[in-house]
């Protein structure tokens, strides 16, 4: 039986031992992929092309057999480092998510072997790729489920070139929403021209790991916290680098929920193509800010001919942030601190926040004043060479040097800038700057009215 | 046996009824038994002979407890001195036993034992007796009446133990209050914060009047329930007040701020319930009730022949709840009564006093394993406060703060999570008077005061946490080996 007094004991005991769960323990060494960027895989003999690069992630390579390429995916939980101080609960592909890139060229006949070690049955769909339709993968549609334990073969040949992706297309909102993706590039099997030096890739997803939590919620439809290059987070996305003058292409495919305006600066895209492919030389059109939409890859290119740090990132203010609430009390302008005083002594720690903005935040929070909850990142982040870049998510810088070696993908560190080419403090005297002052009109709302009185 | 000592003798005899009056002095042995039985149960002196409350030296000494901080020994003390009740029901026991004196059923003991002193014997004393009264029937009235004064004594003192465990109650009641109140206080600090904060988010322009008017009727709600426990606070305080007889300027004490530690363990309690039998005072009483029944039927079995004298013992019931008991002493004439109605009759209430005592004696087991029950769980509840419950509730404050800390709760939610603490707490002392409730409970049920084991230092402290969950593990995520 049962007593009271058991149930009370039960109660403390759980207490006690229940502090740390599982999901928080670091990954071991079996279940760490390392997030960095790898080398791209050698254009095989005979053509011509620069390798992709998967931005924080890696190409999976492929055996010959028969004249087939034979590739082997293998579906299963993986942990993601999102960034330093954020291990998250993901499912993916061969230890990753994103899964690694599968590169090939157009005209390839390609077998890809898909083990599935997820706790449930999967399928892959290989987007935008014109295949027979018994290998389009859409679960219970166009094949069986592949059951847990099983390994299923997709063969077809590639009549396209062009930027594409595969997913799941089972149980999909689950599947997706825990990082199951990745990128399927088809080169040219004629050289291009011009010729592209460096070729980036990368998936844009959200995830919604809640602040305190490592697993992926789900049932989040709009609300996500996690705005990710190929499953990382400022700061933990690596920089894109190129040799001034090279020509880059950087391909961006959005699992994503959102659409994410991708701005680059210090040049300009020039689109060349979706996940349909390329787009006529005559159509092509510039712009700083690509936008991608749901479900959709764009990819462009520019001429890397101005060295320096250039920022690359979401143009949604609030996808390059971390974890945030969006239901914090306004305090802009709020002057409190003799409250937060008050505060202070129910809680000690407490400090007042956002009375003068939110960067004050990023310092207290950069500097460890705050503790934050466990596997959280700081809403805002990342320090630079100047001070506080403030930033989180989809937010990384392409780096562009003069001697920067052909092939070589390693950070070159910050830039270092020219003699008098950096903004620099005005001294002395400021001018009288040209001003409009606000008057309000004479039919001002009796609320503000009585707000300002 | 030499006739001048029968001349004493018979002075003193004829010399009692006069005495008798004059024999309720200070320090009358009735007040000095009951003082020493309760002291005997209470583990601490119990001095009535010191006078009452309007002597001087009583009220001095009053009035340097009330000095300071009340601590329980002292209302204690000021209760057995000060409360006029106690006082009454002493005198009343006085009174029965100068009633005693004076019906010649007890020696006088002053007059009695100075005489005593210059003689040889007690047998001379009898044998003068025996000329006056019969033998039988004055000795066997005189061991009624002493058996009647012992149940009254015994009364007595069970009333004194009986009001400690009152004031006991009273004062953890009102300690708890006292602690409870500054709880409501700091609630109260942190929805003012709140409402204030609104308020110049409100006027900056930040929140709507909708929300601002939420946070300002917390406020208000929470300034209410401070203003209860207050007006609680105060009539628990006269509760006490009147228990320690206290009024005018001496109700101005002050108390101290928290209630005693709860011991980690509980107090050994084997065979409890043996000893209850064995020391509570009503049971006691109730068993001198079934003696002194037993003797008036024992002497009235052995006088039946003598039918002139019959002994017999009454209780009355009063509507009201009172009883009314003692021996009578019964003349008749041996005309047709021989003595068979009256045997019948005390028979039928030596049953009566057997089954009262049996069944109070199942109740006196019964109360105590009730207080046991309840101390026991009263006792988990501390220890589930202490090692659950309160450290969850701190957990919840520091992980929201954290929380707060990223931008990612308001100060609302982190006030709203204080609050939640607070009340924890609250809840808290609540247990933790319900200990010491159960404690005094179990005392009075037990008829005597519980050893407390040693107490576990601050461990009872309502801000204490317990063990830290942090300090079970570091959790590490940015390691990327
Ligand atoms: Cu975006």
């Amino acid at each position: 039986m049962i007593t009271r007094r058991d149930l009370l004991k039960t109660g403390a005991a759980l207490f006690a031992g229940g502090a740390v769960s599982a999901a928080f323990r670091p990954a071991t060494a079996a279940e760490k992929a390392s997030a960095a960027t790898r080398p791209p895989l050698p254009a095989p003999a005979g053509v011509s092309y620069a390798p992709v690069v998967t931005l924080n992630g890696w190409t999976l390579p492929w055996k010959m057999e028969g004249g087939v390429k034979v590739f082997h995916l293998v579906a299963e939980p993986v942990k993601r480092e999102f960034a330093p101080g954020m291990i998250v609960n993901c499912w993916g592909y061969n230890g990753s998510t994103p899964g690694p890139t599968i590169e090939c060229v157009e005209g390839d006949r390609v077998r890809i072997l898909v083990t599935n070690k997820l706790p449930e049955h999967t399928s892959i769909h290989w987007h935008g790729i014109f295949l027979p339709n018994g290998m389009d993968g859409v679960g219970g549609l166009t094949q069986p489920q592949i059951q847990p334990g099983e390994t299923y073969v997709y063969e077809f040949t590639l009549r396209q070139n062009g930027t594409f992706m595969y997913h799941p297309h089972a149980d999909e909102m689950v599947q997706m929403a825990l990082g199951m993706m990745g990128m399927f590039i088809v080169h040219p099997r004629t050289p291009e021209h011009p010729k592209i030096d460096r070729d980036y890739c990368f998936i844009l997803h959200n995830f919604a790991v809640h602040a305190g939590t490592a697993t992926p919620d789900p049932s989040v439809m709009t609300d996500f916290n996690m705005w990710a290059f190929n499953s990382r987070v400022f700061p933990g996305i690596d920089p894109l680098v190129a040799r001034t003058g090279d020509r880059v292409r950087i391909r961006i495919a959005n699992l994503s929920m959102h659409e994410h305006p991708i701005h680059i600066h210090g040049t300009a895209f020039e689109v060349t193509g979706t996940d349909a492919g390329w787009i006529a030389p005559s159509a092509r059109y510039k712009e700083t800010t690509l936008l991608v939409p749901v479900g959709n890859i764009r990819v462009g290119e520019f001429v890397a001919d101005a060295p320096g740090d250039w920022a690359l990132h979401c143009h949604k203010s609030h996808h390059t942030m971390n974890a945030m609430g969006h239901e914090v009390p306004n305090m802009i302008g709020v002057k409190h601190d003799d409250i937060a005083r008050r505060i202070r002594k129910l809680v000690p720690g407490y400090m007042a926040m956002g009375e003068t903005g939110m960067a004050e935040h990023a310092a207290h929070t950069a500097m460890g004043h705050m503790k934050l909850p466990e596997n959280t990142l700081p809403m805002m982040t990342g320090e630079g060479p100047f001070g506080p870049i403030e930033m989180g998510g989809m937010f990384t810088v392409v780096k562009v040097r003069d001697a920067q070696p052909p092939g070589d993908y390693t950070d070159p560190g910050w830039y270092e800038h020219p003699k008098g080419t950096v903004a620099w403090k005005l001294e002395g005297d400021i001018p009288v700057p040209v001003r409009q002052d606000f008057k309000p009109t004479p039919e001002e709302d009796t609320d503000q009215q009585a707000r300002s009185g | 046996m030499s006739a001048r000592r029968s001349l004493t003798r018979i002075l003193v005899v004829l010399t009692l009824p006069l005495l008798g009056a004059c024999a309720n002095l200070p320090g009358d042995r009735v007040q000095g038994e009951v003082a020493q039985t309760v002291s005997a149960r209470v583990s601490r002196p119990v001095d009535w002979n010191a006078g009452v409350p309007e002597d001087r030296a009583v009220r001095q000494a009053v009035r340097a407890m009330l000095a300071d901080e009340l601590s329980l020994d002292e209302a204690i003390a000021i209760a057995l001195v000060n409360n006029r009740e106690m006082r009454a029901r002493l005198a009343r026991a006085q009174v029965a036993r100068a009633d005693l004196i004076r019906a010649g059923l007890l020696d006088n003991p002053v007059f009695g034992l100075s005489l005593l002193r210059d003689d040889a014997g007690t047998e001379s004393e009898l044998s003068l007796f025996e000329d006056f009264l019969n033998v039988v029937t004055l000795s066997a009235r005189k061991k009624l009446a002493a058996t009647d004064l012992e149940r009254t004594r015994l009364e007595v003192a069970q009333s004194a133990l009986d009001l400690i465990a009152e004031v006991k109650r009273a004062w953890y009641a009102l300690v708890a209050d006292r602690q409870a109140i500054e709880l409501f206080v700091q609630v109260t600090d942190a929805t003012e914060a709140a409402a204030e904060l609104a308020r110049r988010q409100y006027q900056a322009g930040n929140l709507s009047l909708r929300e601002q008017a939420l946070q300002q009727s917390f406020h208000a709600q929470s300034s209410l329930e401070a203003a209860r426990a207050e007006a609680a606070f105060n009539a628990d305080r006269e509760k006490l007040n009147r228990l320690l007889g206290l009024w005018g300027e001496d109700t101005a004490w002050r108390l101290p701020d928290r209630l005693p530690d709860v011991p980690d363990r509980l107090p050994p309690a084997p065979q409890l319930e043996n000893k209850a039998v064995d020391q509570r005072l009503d049971l006691a009483a109730q068993r001198a009730e079934v003696e002194a029944v037993h003797l008036a039927l024992h002497y009235t079995k052995q006088t039946r022949w003598l039918s002139a004298f019959g002994i017999g013992f009454t209780v009355k019931r009063d509507p009201d709840g009172g009883t009314a008991r003692g021996p009578e002493l019964e003349l008749g004439l041996p005309l047709f009564d021989r003595g068979q109605a009256r045997i019948a009759r005390l028979e039928a209430q030596l049953r009566e006093a057997e089954s009262r005592y049996a069944q109070l004696a199942i109740d006196v087991r019964a109360e105590v394993r009730e207080a046991m029950g309840r101390l026991a769980a009263a006792h988990d509840s501390v220890r589930h406060y202490r090692e659950a419950i309160l450290p969850l509730a701190e957990r919840v404050v520091e992980e929201t703060l954290k929380f707060y800390n990223g931008m990612l709760v308001g100060v609302y939610e982190l006030l709203a999570a204080k609050q939640a603490q607070i009340n924890a707490a609250r809840d808290y002392i609540g247990v933790w008077r319900e200990f010491w409730t159960a404690w005094a409970d179990l005392e009075r049920a037990a008829g005597a005061a519980l050893a407390i084991p040693a107490a576990a230092g601050d461990a009872t402290s309502t801000q204490s946490p317990a063990a830290r969950p942090e300090d079970q593990g570091q959790h590490q995520h940015g390691d990327s080996q």
